[in-house]
């Protein structure tokens, strides 16, 4: 039987223990203590996305990793990055693209700033589905015109080299939808 | 289960996050649990007390996997060509998992998603039409063609015992 096959492929993997179960739980409950914030996020966000822009404005911005985005508790921005680090070392970053697009094909890179070598490439395509953080209860909602999305998570273990101590960024480009850069950001320490 | 959010949460996280570890491996699906949990749990006080909880949260998850199919057809072809399993260290896989995975990572995207619901989360056809919100005519169609997939591409490799359930 087809589902007999199925039910012993992987049947090794654990369940994962209470550790990481209060870990989860931790992460997932945050998002409400978040929320209930909104309004002082909104204001702190606003006052910081004023502050950020007129600095770099007035050329004072040099690089440096940046404050964790939240999908949802800011305004859209093509690209959003969340770290998720242990200790320092990154274990991976969560990435959103949001276009200004109906549909795009995008070349994602992750680039050694130093070496200016491209440690990681893959090509995406947008869709008219938001991301998990912005969709409804069911999961899902109804597509926004002329906007799509894609987003991931990218794993340091993928990379050519793996993870090392230097400077990282990534990089969007898109014929249709624009391209950009994250601020640079370091793997390990 | 009882519908406050951390009795759903201790009932149904165990089972939800290996399901997700057997397609993605241990630490995406933390990230992904996370996603879900999170999804579910900003949207809690707007559930429908009448809705059975384990579709609407397996639906979610489902939602939150689109973004790494890409990733879960990367891993089992790597484990077909290899023989080397990026999600388990199975002491003895079957002599046939490398050819079930070829077989996976060959069907559709939905079809992947409706067998493995089936047969990893234990989920009933009626309860993956809830959670994917498709009628439950099309997930019997899709299971029974990603199940014929499976069949005819390991029946050359021996695999007689393999039929339709």
């Amino acid at each position: 039987v087809t589902d007999d096959l199925l039910t012993q492929f992987r049947s090794s993997v654990q369940l994962p223990d209470e550790a990481t179960a209060q870990r989860v739980h931790a992460r997932a409950t945050d998002g409400r203590r978040k929320l209930r914030r909104r309004p002082l996020v909104l204001a702190l966000v606003a006052a910081v996305g004023v502050a950020f822009a007129a600095a770099a404005f007035a050329g004072a911005f040099s690089t440096g990793e940046p404050p964790v985005a939240t999908t949802g508790e800011q305004g859209p921005a093509p690209m959003t990055i969340a770290y998720s680090r242990t200790e320092g070392t990154l274990n991976s970053i969560a990435v959103t693209l949001s276009l200004d697009v109906s549909d795009a094909t995008v070349r994602l890179q992750v680039v050694n700033v130093d070496s200016k070598e491209v440690v990681f490439e893959e090509q995406v395509s947008t869709t008219d589905t938001p991301p998990a953080a912005l969709l409804g209860p069911t999961g899902d909602t109804s597509p926004e015109p002329n906007r799509s999305f894609w987003s991931g998570t990218l794993y340091p273990t993928d990379w050519n080299g793996g993870c090392q101590a230097g400077r990282y960024q990534i990089r969007y480009s898109s014929a249709t939808g624009g391209s950009g850069d994250s601020e640079w950001f370091s793997c390990r320490g | 289960v009882g519908h406050s959010f951390d009795a759903v949460f201790a009932a149904e996280f165990p089972a939800l996050h290996r399901y997700l570890a057997r397609r993605v491996g241990a630490s995406a699906a933390d990230d992904l649990a996370a996603e879900a949990f999170t999804v579910a749990f900003r949207n809690w006080e707007r559930l429908d007390p009448e809705r059975p909880v384990r579709p609407w949260l397996y639906g979610i998850a489902a939602n939150v996997m689109r973004h790494h199919w890409r990733k879960e057809r990367r891993m089992l072809r790597a484990y077909a060509r290899t023989g080397v399993d990026p999600v388990s260290t199975e002491d003895e896989p079957a002599a046939d998992a490398r050819e079930l995975a070829a077989a996976l990572a060959e069907l559709r995207r939905d079809e992947r998603e409706i067998l493995l619901l089936t047969a990893w989360a234990e989920l009933t056809d009626a309860e993956i039409a809830g959670a994917l919100d498709l009628p439950v005519g099309t997930v019997k169609s899709r299971l029974s063609r990603a199940r014929e997939k499976l069949r005819n591409r390991l029946e050359p490799f021996g695999q007689e015992a393999v039929e339709a359930s």
